[in-house]
């Protein structure tokens, strides 16, 4: 039987005083593809940063575990070390900094004595980086400084690869992608979802086509208000959200 | 010796009222605090070899400077220049060439190690480098000298390249003063990188005179601030004619009670139109205590220039600290590979791969020697 990871019960979180999710329940188990969609606003981005704890969010009511630990004992780093990982909307330069050095310390902290030898560390950065189609030069650039959105992108999938996630967590990683870039970052996707449990956040319907969801949930209003199969997608695609809004009202 | 001694005590001593001393007052900088005093110092070791350690080509010279060489190459700082003034007075006749020949195309980068030791210490080094020549240099100054006064002026000659970096690692005791004048002739281009993290008080008046046409000059300079150390630098740039380039680029990461200062001076003559000039200073901030000023000045006389200056101080970004611990890294960690990123990035546009990548693991030795 495939294992629990993610169980969120009744979650409000508020940012500055306001808030933004609004008694949102969700499971995820092992292996599972469970798709958020939702419009601008409605607090798919806020999920994402609070589950991999986020400053500036505050649970003011609810409870998530990760593998059965209440996530609020676990800092930021040990949540990634606990084998969470987050795909950013829009991921941080950190000028100065070479993509190579940073992936090797990343892959040291996060999976420790399992990261292997400086020669397995290339091969496994080799690998990944072709099955990408990222090109050797991009380990001497600083990460994400001057990239392109598609080059972020596809960055971040390499993280994701690298790292070994159980969890991972994609905010709007298919936004700002051609759909050649679309294609390769969806198999990155659905190489770590062999093994990962998936939330895959999209406000679009396209990325779907790529990475078949098990579960598709709609947000509205900080709140989980429906959920269904892969149909479900295709259904918003055609109809928009008002239809949801009003049988839901 | 007598000369050069007479003319720094002629001076009147400067003001902190003036920009250059307005952070790091003279008297605070002398070795003794008594300005009219020139004391004796020990003369610096210097030793020139190749990068990899080997014998340099035998075109290269080191040797003392002549008198005709000392006038021919000391035009660029002004007479009045005090801290100058009080170097040469220091050295008296004592004074080193390092002379590149015409046409010269190093192979690898040279490595000039300069070691200061004794109470007070001092070196007058010039430089020529000949027309078309190429070379890349690694200076490092280091020692366990209480104070260091270090004066380089020189001559880039036409249509010649010099890339070099800089490494102030001097033992924390230590005082540094660090003066510089150097000229570019007609297409001549020097990138000049500096990685200051040595000697608690250091002050450093770099000036460059861009007296050619097609001239280019890349200032880099990465300052790390530490414990109670204060790091002043100074840098004027002199567009005499017009159609070339100058670009300041200074980080200055500051932790615990230290402090940076950063001050510009852009001068471009009336008779410089098309020269192209821009200063950006970047301080981070990694503690309540630390500080860090920057004045950027700009004096254009000309008016088909483009001349541009920016400044900005801020603390660690809350949002970079939260991306690297996503990826598994502490908060220290994070910490550490921002600042080493952040210092790094200063020298961006410095591009000489082999330097680059000395720089880079002399700054990690330095951040991991001080994590210990």
């Amino acid at each position: 039987m495939a294992e629990e990871l993610l169980k969120i019960i009744d979650l409000e979180v508020s940012v500055d005083g306001v808030k933004i999710l609004k008694g949102l329940s969700l499971r995820i188990k092992s292996g599972e593809v469970h798709a958020i969609m939702g419009r601008n606003g409605s607090g798919k981005s806020t999920l994402a940063f609070v589950l991999m704890g986020h400053p500036a969010y505050e649970i003011t009511k609810g409870s998530v575990t990760f593998r059965g630990k209440p996530l609020e004992e676990l800092n930021v780093f040990e949540r990634a070390r606990a084998g969470m990982f987050l795909s950013f909307q829009y991921p941080q330069a950190i000028p100065g900094v070479q993509v190579g050095k940073f992936l090797r310390k990343s892959v040291q902290a996060v999976r420790g004595s399992a990261a292997g030898s400086a020669r397995e560390f290339r091969t496994e950065l080799n690998q990944a980086m072709e099955s990408l189609g990222v090109d050797r030069s991009f380990l001497s650039r600083y990460v994400n400084d001057g990239f392109s959105g598609g080059e972020k992108k596809r960055l971040e999938i390499l993280q994701m690869l690298l790292l070994h996630p159980q969890l991972v967590i994609l905010d709007e990683t298919d936004s700002g992608l051609d759909i050649d870039a679309l294609r390769t970052v969806a198999e990155g996707i659905n190489e770590a979802a062999k093994t990962a449990g998936c939330l895959v956040i999209t406000h679009y319907q396209r990325l779907l086509d790529y990475v078949k969801p098990d579960f598709v949930h709609i947000m509205l209003d900080g709140k989980l208000v429906k959920s269904g199969g892969a149909e479900l997608a295709l259904e918003v695609e055609r109809q928009g959200y008002e239809w949801i809004e009003a049988e839901v009202a | 010796m007598e000369k050069a001694l007479e003319h720094y005590r002629s001076l009147p001593q400067p003001k902190r009222s003036e920009h250059l001393w307005r952070y790091s007052a003279w008297r605070r900088l002398h070795p003794t605090g008594k300005v009219e005093e020139v004391p004796k110092a020990v003369s610096a070791k210097v030793v020139l070899t190749n990068l990899d350690g080997s014998a340099v080509d035998s075109a290269i010279e080191l040797r003392p400077a002549r008198g005709e060489e000392r006038r021919r190459l000391s035009a660029t700082l002004a007479e009045d220049n005090v801290a100058a003034s009080f170097c040469r007075a220091l050295c008296g006749d004592e004074s080193l060439l390092l002379s590149i020949p015409n046409s010269y195309v190093g192979e690898q980068p040279l490595s000039l190690d300069i070691t200061a030791s004794g109470h007070i210490s001092s070196l007058y080094l010039l430089f020529d480098i000949g027309t078309n020549a190429e070379v890349e240099l690694a200076i490092s100054i280091r020692g366990e000298a209480g104070w260091f006064g270090l004066l380089r002026e020189g001559n880039i000659g036409e249509n010649s390249k010099l890339t070099e970096f800089v490494h102030n690692r001097l033992d924390h005791t230590s005082t540094l003063l660090r003066c510089e004048g150097i000229e570019l002739q007609r297409d001549a281009r020097l990138l000049t990188a500096t990685l200051s993290s040595g000697a608690d008080k250091s002050k450093s008046d770099l000036r460059y005179s861009l007296t050619g046409m097609g001239a280019d000059l890349g200032v880099f300079i990465a300052v790390h601030g530490q414990g109670k150390r204060h790091d002043d630098h100074h840098i004027e740039i002199e567009h005499k004619v017009g159609n070339n380039r100058s670009q300041v680029e200074m980080h200055a990461a500051c932790d615990d009670n230290s402090r940076s200062v950063g001050t510009g001076r852009l001068l471009i003559a009336e008779s410089a139109q098309g020269a192209d000039a821009g200063q950006v200073f970047r301080n981070l901030l990694l503690s309540d205590k630390a500080k860090a000023d920057v004045i950027p000045e700009l004096e254009v006389l000309a008016d088909d220039v483009s001349a541009n200056h920016g400044a900005a101080s801020a603390p660690l970004d809350p949002e970079q600290v939260f991306y690297l611990e996503s990826r598994g890294l502490d908060k220290n960690e994070s910490r550490d590979i921002i600042v080493e990123g952040f210092l790094m990035d200063a020298f961006k546009d410095f591009k000489s791969p082999a330097l680059i990548d000395r720089l880079r693991t002399l700054l990690l030795v330095h951040l991991d020697c001080d994590l210990i």
